[in-house]
């Protein structure tokens, strides 16, 4: 089914080297704030902030790491001189 | 050279060139509202900003409208794979919505609105004077005309071909999009009720029908380009629009917070709202995921960042800027300020803007008869667009995110008459206001890389 030369590559860019690390920054964030809501006993008004926040943050760990992980395609163009 | 499946794929052209004209229509006008905003009037009263901000609104739906109907005429006749039922239809309703849409936008500029009712006979039928639906009651008709025509001619041409699931899927999205305008002719006169229906237009539209149209066409661009078998594309699809539906009809709920409806649509809304992000979640994955598994490597690489670009910045503008502010308890503060305005902006960009974006740059090599992806240096240009533009979008989200929430904290939190009045809190935002202008400008600039790659053509090599 290919259609070009190009081989399929597994290289990492660098934006989804940041996104992983990101992806990692907010599972803790995730776990942290289900942490403090479990453990710390807040009020209502925090729980539901905490709540909130763990939500995010878990939903942005999983998208950001499926970004950083994906074998993307090289998709810079190199032009020739004329 | 032709590299068109079916010839009558051709008509979506007129379509796709006509949304990009209204494109830079619609960015020029908000590059003066961005100014307007900082400097107040400084076109000496010839374009005073509420026309201004009715003509950048109303460029955008229509642009974006043009944009789906060509993704339509050119994704329909190769998943049904049969020609379009009726291409002379189609031109006969490009020229018919053109001039309508064109006339519309000169009614704005050139006569005061008032005047516009009257010349439209608006006192017959009213329906003008509500944001985003300011369009004369004749021109809503003209709209429904020109729908119920382009509904038959897809809905003929689907009935005679093969039904996949993403013309099903893409056509129930475009009925819904007819449908839900039907609300737009309805003005009641108690201002809770018009607001409460209105919302049965706008909101139902981007969260919820428009979400079908974008996934459709981003399965069938993600299709093209990575190879991944059908089946499995259209399991996430249908995941997704479920997630869609379920979600983003209910959510209407979080526009009902503060209009005399009953305390429960605070949770209902709050619920519904806070899960809408999960649709748009689905398809950053989704996109990833079929890029990953892809089994060829395109040589259109600018339509492959534009599908990736799309579900990535669909996720940040519509789902996580729309989760910033939807529950009732911060929406209490926030409702109406900067802070909506960064998610409208981020939104409609990254969700819609950028999916039709992605089939013109699928597409149009092929209508041009380019063959499958334009020359390298074209691309080039393109990409330079899409970076340059996407970029800006997300400077300017994050300076009107930033106005947002120094306006709450001025405006909208201070207790016992200490809060700054609606004007004395613009004052405090000009910096950021300032920012977002110098974004805007950086936008634009983009928008003209992209609009030059149309023009770069391959250089022949003398013989």
């Amino acid at each position: 089914m290919d259609t070009t030369s190009e081989k399929l590559t597994n290289k990492k860019y660098f934006l989804q080297k940041v996104a992983k690390v990101i992806s990692i920054f907010s599972v803790i964030a995730a776990i942290g704030s289900i942490g403090y809501v479990l453990l710390a006993n807040p009020s209502d008004g925090l729980k539901l902030t905490f709540g909130v926040v763990a939500f995010f943050f878990s939903a942005m760990s999983v998208v950001l790491f499926a970004i950083g992980n994906a074998n993307l395609p090289d998709l810079s163009i190199k032009l020739k001189k004329d | 050279m032709n590299t068109l499946k079916y010839q009558s794929q051709a008509v979506a052209k007129p379509y796709f060139v006509f949304a990009l004209i209204l494109f830079v229509g619609q960015i020029l006008f908000g590059l003066l509202m961005g100014m307007q905003y900082v400097v107040g009037d400084i076109v000496g009263g010839l374009i005073p900003f509420n026309v201004a901000r009715m003509v950048h609104t109303n460029l955008l739906i229509v642009w974006l409208l043009f944009g789906f109907m060509g993704s339509a005429y050119y994704l329909i006749p190769e998943e049904s794979e049969t020609e379009l039922y009726s291409p002379k239809l189609a031109m006969i309703l490009f020229w018919v919505f053109a001039a309508a849409g064109v006339a519309t936008i000169l009614g704005y500029l050139l006569v005061p609105y008032s005047t516009l009712a009257e010349y439209t006979f608006n006192d017959l039928w009213p329906t003008m004077g509500r944001e985003f639906l300011e369009q004369p009651t004749i021109t809503k008709l003209g709209i429904v005309v020109v729908a119920l025509g382009f509904l038959f001619n897809i809905g003929m041409t689907i009935l005679k071909g093969r039904k996949t699931a993403i013309n099903m899927v893409l056509i129930t999205g475009l009925i819904g999009l007819a449908v839900f305008f039907l609300f737009s002719f309805y003005n009641p006169a108690n201002l809770a009720l018009d607001k409460y229906f209105w919302w049965f237009v706008v909101h139902l539209w981007v969260e919820g029908v428009w979400e079908l149209i974008m996934g459709a066409i981003l399965a069938f661009v993600l299709i093209k380009v990575t190879g991944v078998d059908r089946e499995v594309i259209e399991k996430w699809l249908y995941v997704i629009i479920a997630m869609a539906l379920i979600t983003g009809i209910l959510g209407t709920g979080h526009h009902f917070y503060w209009l005399m409806t009953p305390e429960y649509w605070q949770w209902v809304g709050s619920i519904f709202s806070a899960m809408e992000p999960l649709p748009f979640f689905a398809m950053v994955l989704y996109a990833f995921n079929m890029v990953n598994r892809r089994r060829r490597e395109h040589p259109n690489k600018a339509a492959t960042l534009w599908a990736l670009g799309t579900a990535v910045m669909a996720f940040l503008g519509a789902g996580v800027w729309g989760f910033l502010h939807t529950l009732a308890p911060v929406n209490y503060y926030t409702h109406g300020t900067q802070i909506t305005a960064a998610h409208g902006h981020m939104a409609f960009y990254g969700a819609y803007a950028m999916i039709v974006m992605t089939i013109i740059s699928f597409a149009m090599p092929k209508i041009r008869g380019i063959g499958e992806a334009n020359c390298n240096r074209a691309q080039v240009w393109e990409m330079w667009g899409f970076w340059l533009m996407t970029v800006a979008m997300v400077f300017i989200t994050l300076f009107l995110t930033g106005a947002g929430i120094l306006q709450v904290w001025l405006q909208r939190m201070p207790e016992s008459g200490q809060a700054l009045s609606f004007m004395a809190t613009q004052d405090k935002l000009a910096i950021f206001y300032w920012l977002r202008e110098l974004a805007g400008v950086v936008f634009l600039l983009g928008l003209v890389a992209y609009l030059t790659s149309f023009f770069i053509t391959e250089k022949k090599v003398a013989a």
